[in-house]
């Protein structure tokens, strides 16, 4: 028959298969898991130990260096890097998603290392962990939690940005302190949440006491009451964050919803000792490890009952790390992987199957051997479409070519069998996975991933970590084969061979230009700022000057302190922040306004925006400053009356203004400084009224002023003031008309108007009667208006019909009728009169 | 028989049927601008999502416009807890004050012992600085984690064919500070544009901050090699900048649209007026007391609105009137006999009727209420003394000199009657000057210096060039038909718009020797390395970017132009009447006492 790997297969319940896969012997030379503190990174990543230090280790006598290490090995066992660890006590250790290995001293720094044990940033919890030191702290995927010695909480959720940009370096996390439980003696097991599973999606911390379980998240602490069940001796979430698996000190394994809302499941191992490790493979089951035992117990509870508990007898020592879809067991000389059967695979292999996808596979296996048996088959699978991809599904989740193979054959021979609407890009496309995954699979790259966890991970990510192991021309041609930018591949490179050369900086330039050539995407700025940090400022010039962003160009060279260039750039990409943020670095540079303002005197496109910041700043004085040393003095004469216009108090402002006067008044327009020295001479007088007479002057224009002196009745200082500061005839009139209506004192306006003839004529009386509502008043200066037609439309505005009609019929224009039929839109008989009277005169 | 005025209420709202009696027709969907919308809208939502948790949401009020145009409920469905933990602030970076709040808010915070995470984004970009300040402020190494961001918002698309970038005064940053900030945003907007839907073949550029902008564009280019590759339905873009006609804005424009703008202002595509004016009469004397503020939404998506926004006032009438008997029609074919189907197409097309039988009886009201304010006197004899200036360039001395006597609004035509004779006589000058100051006060002696070196209000010097251009482009006629449009002179009572004669001449073949008079020009043509795409659609598209802004009643003109030149899209850096302009030039020392400038209409 057919190959088959079910034979594999472990029946860890009657009809739930397992199976095992060992991807590695490990090369590291029977390192013993159980001596060292270890720690794996997620989705087949890399191991980070270091020696336990309550575990006593004999020597072997080869070592050279006996200062405590961290040791970086592959999933295979292959070592490439290692960092001396000078430290304090490590209270906690553990790799991000992105590889980077967090260790927590218990003093409450944090270091950040790269895979290669380069430290790359180094920070503090905060003062409370410094205070108290670090009792413990767990990491997670993207974040961390440490508990101190008096028991506060600090959560560092996600670290955003870890490593160098630009050549600034990351900023670092801070800490949040979450609610604390008020413990009294250390937690006898804790664990976290992460945060990507919560509804907060903030971490929660599960601490478990001798009496019960507190839930902590950012917002407060919950109980969750658990005493009855006793207490809990160690705590595991599953990786999916949905469940908690206990095990109580009567040796029950409990597992409860994460929120601890009802006991889901429980089952009794029969052994009182805790196992010295638990660990959830995948979402349903979970190993718990003893030494003792030299055994694992596979315990699974995806169903409601749990049956007996499948036992694998391991002589060696053992390392556990969950994954999402199985688990991995680190032995001194194996890496194993062990899984559920995936539901695609066991549909085909499963003895006697028949379902779809496993008559394909037969029938392909028959077909291949020209047996006319195949034929029979293939008419009786009804739903070719979900054989078709449950071979493909299959073939990715196996890891050996010789049953990739035939289970892509069997899906290939299917195809055929199909309409044109099913998708082959489907299956070209798991094709090219499966090549990439046999690829990262290979001993010598040492990432087992499975299919489940290759589309969890996503291939972006898995490119990311392959470049951070150097592994650079695999990572391309992954990238080129699945149609990915490659951009970040090739500057990742360039990167390292910035630091890794020993070449010349021209050798090491040329060879970078030279391959990235072709791909318009790639940031030099980055590259440059490597070399830059790197100590190689020249190289890092030149590799700049291929970079067309000035925004990445600019903050580098900044850094390099080549401010001159890079001003020019800023000025030259017309990015007037990128401007800013150079005459601002300058600013902090130099040591006088003086220095300043001459390393910029040339930049007239940097002073202007810098003239323009002082004025949204509100830095009046520097602006005046910078006016008066490049000679701009009306400029500085304006700024000077902002100034003024600025003081509260009258004194002060009056003599800002002459100063500002004695700046105006160098210049050649002398507009300005009259109008400012006539301010001043106003103020003055200004405030002499409010003294004498009373009332608010001061501030009002030369207009307002007489207008208040007339209301006041002050005639004479009224004309005064006109004379003084030779206000026109009309507008005196206009301002002394107007006071007047405005105060209803009709009499005085009557009289005015008999002084003299009005310059301004009488229609402004008429306008300003009506303006103030008064008609009697209008009409009596109606009939002194001297056009005819004005005097019309204003007997049609006062709706006196008969004088209007007398007025018009003098100006012979027919058009004035019209007009005036707007003013007696509700009068009919007055529209019919304008109406003849406009056709007698149209003729 | 078929019943009277079917087809006016299909689905898609009114067919041709309604259309051909009326002009212009309302827009098409000329590119999909929903495109752009989508992705301002994503990137928001993206932006609040991730921020983890539930958090409280501080915003800039000036941004509440725009972002209301991006997203109109999802914002709402996503209201957060107060007194919740996390804090997201949204701060408008054209407004360092803000900034400051920003970080005082925080200290506060930190002061009161409560422990948050702050996000800050600026709109549209965080700036040097902005987060310089925040800086400065002490706010960045306090226990409280602060996240910094942008969120690129730039050009809005306020209608289907209107997109602005809402900014404030870019003409007065432009040209009175030198700060060209604002053109680096038009020329990352035309990238974005570029990047959307794909290289723009011809850039024609008109006026010196154009010629920046397009500069810029030409090196960003090389940045976005590797994001552009095809070709764009665009035809081309004419950049124009206001330097190039200052003239357009100071004119009292008579198209509905414009003149809502400029009596009751239009802000993010909302009117608000009082609610007296519109709706039935007999609530006038119930209670005069406690007018409300009623707003109503002005765009395309109002089928009555956009039949008249474009037209002349003294057509705005009869186009309802018409509009109203074809409801009329509509409404009674019920009494008709009707077939179960005709019945249900009926029902189909009801509340559509209904909508508009709304909206006309509003924009009646509306149009009532402007035509009354347009008749004073007092508008006409502005009008008048406008069209005097633009005419022949009489300069209009009395009525200047009785403004400033009676202390009215002046700026504009102050400005207009210098712009047409290219200055006033030295004489002049000096006497207007001091009589403004004496008149309305000294807090505008900084305006008018504004005004002069802008070149707004000036001396006389050189040649005066507005007869030649008055010539050239026909650039008054005082004989035009609001009612059968057959030029541009009909949105300002005689008046052409220098800019859409611009515009107009770019099409045709020997454009470079026509108007040189307005100031450089140039174009470029842009060939694309990428895969020779067909066109999606078949028209002739044209992008307009007025850099400085731009008026209603030039919006309405170039969709009166479609049918000559093909589609338009305009985008802007902002929407501007003639008050808006004035003001954002003027300096005020303090609240002055006198209106030279107009008030801002709030």
């Amino acid at each position: 028959m057919s190959l088959n790997p079910s034979s594999d297969w472990i029946e860890i319940q009657p009809g739930c298969f397992y199976q095992r896969r060992e991807p590695y012997n490990m090369e590291w030379g029977a390192v013993n898991p159980s001596k060292f503190r270890l720690v794996a990174a997620s989705y087949g990543g890399l191991l980070a130990l270091t020696r336990e230090d309550r575990k006593i280790v004999k020597a072997s006598g080869a070592e050279t260096d006996l200062r405590p290490r961290i040791d970086i090995y592959t999933q295979a066992g292959k070592r490439i890097s290692y960092i001396v660890w000078n430290k304090t006590k490590i209270a906690g250790m553990g790799w991000t998603d992105d590889e980077k290995l967090i260790i927590v001293e218990a003093t409450g720094t944090v270091y950040v290392y790269s895979l290669r044990g380069k430290e790359e940033l180094q920070f503090s919890l905060g003062q409370m962990a410094r205070d108290s030191g670090v009792m413990e702290a767990k990491i997670w995927g993207t974040g961390l939690v440490a508990i101190t010695n008096n028991y506060d909480i600090l959560v560092i959720n996600y670290f955003q940005n870890l490593t160098v940009q630009n050549g600034k370096a990351p900023e670092p996390p801070k800490a949040r302190l979450y609610p604390n439980p008020s413990l009294a003696e250390p937690p006898v097991a804790w664990a976290v949440i992460d945060p990507q599973y919560t509804q907060s999606l903030n971490a929660e911390v599960i601490i478990a006491t001798r009496t019960t379980v507190y839930t902590v998240d950012v917002a407060d602490v919950q109980d969750q009451m658990t005493g009855t069940y006793g207490t809990f001796l160690v705590i595991v979430p599953s990786p999916n964050g949905k469940y908690v698996a206990c095990f109580t000190e009567g040796g029950s394994l409990i597992i409860f919803p994460s929120d601890f809302s009802k006991k889901k499941t429980e089952f009794s191992t029969e052994y009182k000792m805790p196992p010295e490790q638990m660990a959830w493979c995948g979402g349903d089951s979970i190993i718990c490890y003893w030494a003792k035992l030299k055994a694992i117990l596979v315990i699974r509870v995806a169903s409601g009952d749990i049956a007996k508990p499948y036992v694998s007898q391991y002589e060696q020592p053992l390392f556990l790390s969950s994954e999402c879809d199985g688990i991995r067991i680190i032995t001194p000389d194996r890496s194993e992987f062990i899984q559920k059967v995936p539901d695609s695979n066991e549909s085909i292999f499963s003895i006697g199957s028949t379902s779809p996808p496993a008559m394909l596979y037969d029938a392909s296996y028959l077909f291949e051997r020209k047996n006319p048996k195949a034929d029979e088959m293939i008419r009786s699978i009804r739903d070719m479409e979900f054989a078709v991809e449950e071979c493909l599904r299959a073939a990715a989740n196996e890891t050996s070519p010789y049953l990739q193979e035939p289970l892509l054959t069997a899906s290939a021979y299917g195809k055929t069998f199909l309409d044109s609407t099913f998708d082959s890009t489907k299956f070209t496309d798991m094709c090219k996975t499966i090549r990439i995954l046999n690829a990262i699979n290979d001993n010598s790259v040492g990432m087992p991933i499975t299919f489940v966890q290759y589309e969890q991970l996503g291939l972006p990510n898995i490119i990311n970590r392959l470049v951070e192991r150097h592994q650079h021309l695999l990572a391309l041609r992954i990238s080129q084969y699945a149609g990915l930018k490659q951009e970040k591949v090739l500057v990742h490179w360039a990167c390292a061979k910035v630091v890794g050369s020993t070449a010349s900086p021209d050798e090491v330039l040329h060879s970078i230009v030279d391959k990235l050539k072709n791909s318009p995407g790639v940031s030099y700025a980055e590259i440059a700022s490597i070399a830059h940090l790197n100590g190689n400022t020249d190289l890092a010039t030149r590799l700049l000057d291929y970079e067309p962003r000035a925004a990445e160009q600019v903050p580098l060279l900044v850094s390099m302190h080549q401010e001159d260039t890079a001003l020019i750039k800023a000025i030259n990409s017309g990015d007037t922040d990128l401007v800013y943020s150079v005459v601002l670095s300058i600013k902090r540079k130099c040591r006088s306004a003086a220095e300043f303002l001459q390393s910029l005197k040339a930049k007239p496109v940097a002073l202007q925006l810098l003239m323009s910041y002082c004025k949204q700043q509100g830095d009046l004085a520097l602006l005046r400053d910078i006016q008066i040393e490049l000679n701009r003095i009306p400029e500085a004469g304006n700024t000077t009356l902002i100034q003024a216009y600025k003081e509260p108090e009258l004194k002060k402002r009056i003599d800002t203004l002459e100063e500002s006067f004695g700046i105006l008044a160098r210049n050649k327009d002398t507009f300005m400084a009259k109008a400012v020295e006539d301010q001043i001479k106003l103020l003055h007088l200004q405030k002499d009224f409010e003294a004498t007479i009373g009332g608010e002057y001061v501030d009002g224009s030369v207009s307002d002023t007489i207008t208040k002196l007339i209301l006041a009745g002050q005639n004479a200082k009224a004309s005064k003031m006109q004379k003084d500061f030779k206000v026109p005839d009309k507008r005196f009139w206009w301002l002394k008309i107007r006071a007047l209506a405005a105060t209803s004192d009709w009499n005085s306006l009557d009289k005015f108007s008999r002084e003299k003839k009005p310059p301004i004529g009488y229609e402004p009386f008429v306008e300003v009667c009506l303006e103030f509502k008064s008609r009697e008043e209008a009409v009596r200066y109606v009939p002194k208006v001297a056009s005819p037609a004005k005097r019309a439309m204003y007997y049609a505005t006062l709706g006196m019909l008969e004088e209007g009609v007398e007025a018009a019929k003098l100006t012979k224009d027919p058009n004035i009728f019209q007009q005036m039929k707007t003013h007696f839109s509700s009068n009919n008989r007055a529209k019919e009169v304008l109406d003849q009277l406009t056709e007698q005169f149209a003729r | 028989m078929k019943p009277e005025g079917e087809g006016l209420y299909s689905s898609e709202g009114p067919s041709s049927g309604a259309a051909t009696v009326l002009y212009p027709t309302p827009p098409t969907n000329v590119l999909s601008l929903t495109k752009m919308h989508q992705e301002a809208r994503c990137a928001l939502i993206e932006l609040l999502d991730s921020v983890k948790g539930k958090k409280v949401l501080v915003m800039d009020p000036k941004l509440s416009g725009p972002l209301g145009q991006i997203c109109r409920d999802d914002i709402a469905e996503r209201t957060w807890d107060q007194g919740s933990l996390e804090n997201a602030s949204i701060a408008d970076h054209y407004r360092v004050e803000l900034t400051k709040y920003v970080a005082e808010n925080i200290e506060n915070h930190k002061r009161e012992g409560q422990s948050k995470e702050y996000h800050v984004y600026f709109v549209p970009r965080s700036t040097t600085i902005c987060v310089s300040l925040l800086e400065e402020h002490g706010v960045d190494n306090v226990i409280a984690v602060i996240t910094i961001g942008e969120y690129p918002l730039d050009l809005i698309p306020y209608d289907e064919d209107v997109l602005s970038l809402e900014l404030e005064s870019t003409y007065r940053e432009c040209f009175l500070q030198g700060d060209h900030s604002s053109l680096y945003y038009v020329a990352r907007s035309i990238m974005k544009v570029q990047t959307t839907f794909g290289i723009i073949p011809k850039i024609t550029w008109k006026g010196n901050a154009s010629r920046l902008v397009a500069d810029m564009l030409g090196r960003m280019r090389n940045e976005f090699e590797d994001e552009l590759t095809n070709p764009s339905d665009i035809d081309q873009i004419i950049i124009i900048d206001r330097q190039v006609d200052l003239i357009t804005p100071l004119i009292t424009p008579l198209t509905y649209e414009g003149l809502i703008d400029e009596i009751f202002g239009i802000h993010n595509s909302v009117m608000e007026i009082d609610s007296d004016i519109i709706g039935s009469k007999s609530t006038e004397n119930a209670s005069s007391a406690n007018i409300q503020k009623k707003k109503i939404s002005l765009n395309s998506g109002d089928k009555v609105f956009s039949l008249v926004r474009d037209l002349h006032l003294n057509r705005v009438g009869s186009v309802l009137n018409q509009k109203v008997k074809d409801i009329d029609a509509f409404y009674k074919q019920r009494h008709n006999n009707l077939t179960p189907s005709q019945l249900k197409d009926f029902a189909k097309r009801f509340p559509a009727a209904q909508r508009d039988s709304l909206s006309v009886s509003t924009h009646t009201d509306i149009a009532a209420k402007i035509q009354k304010i347009v008749r004073a006197p007092s508008f006409l004899s502005r009008l008048e003394a406008e069209v005097e200036l633009v005419a022949d360039g009489n300069p209009v001395d009395d009525y200047i000199e009785e403004c400033i006597d009676k202390r009215e609004p002046l700026v504009r035509l102050l400005c207009l009657c210098s712009l047409v004779n290219d200055g006033l006589k030295t004489k002049k000058f000096e006497h207007y000057r001091s009589g403004i100051i004496q008149s309305y006060g000294f807090e505008h002696i900084l305006t008018l210096d504004n005004l002069e070196r802008l070149g707004l209000f000036k001396k006389q010097d050189g040649r005066n060039i507005f007869p030649t251009l008055r010539k050239n482009f026909n650039v008054y006629n005082e004989d035009f038909d609001e009612n059968e449009p057959v030029d541009l002179h009909f949105a300002h009572s005689g008046y052409a718009p220098l800019s859409i004669r611009f515009i107009q001449n770019s099409f045709e073949s020997n454009w470079e020797e026509r108007d040189d008079l307005l100031g450089p020009q140039g174009r470029t043509v842009q060939t694309c390395s990428g895969a020779e795409g067909s066109k999606k659609c078949g028209s002739r598209m044209t992008m307009v970017y007025f850099v400085g802004g731009v008026t209603f009643a030039e919006i309405s003109l170039l969709r009166w132009l479609r049918s000559l030149y093909g589609e338009f899209i305009i985008a802007t850096t902002e929407l501007i009447n003639g008050d808006g302009f004035v003001q954002s030039i003027g300096e005020n020392m303090k609240p002055p006492t006198a209106p030279f400038q107009p008030s801002e209409k709030k």
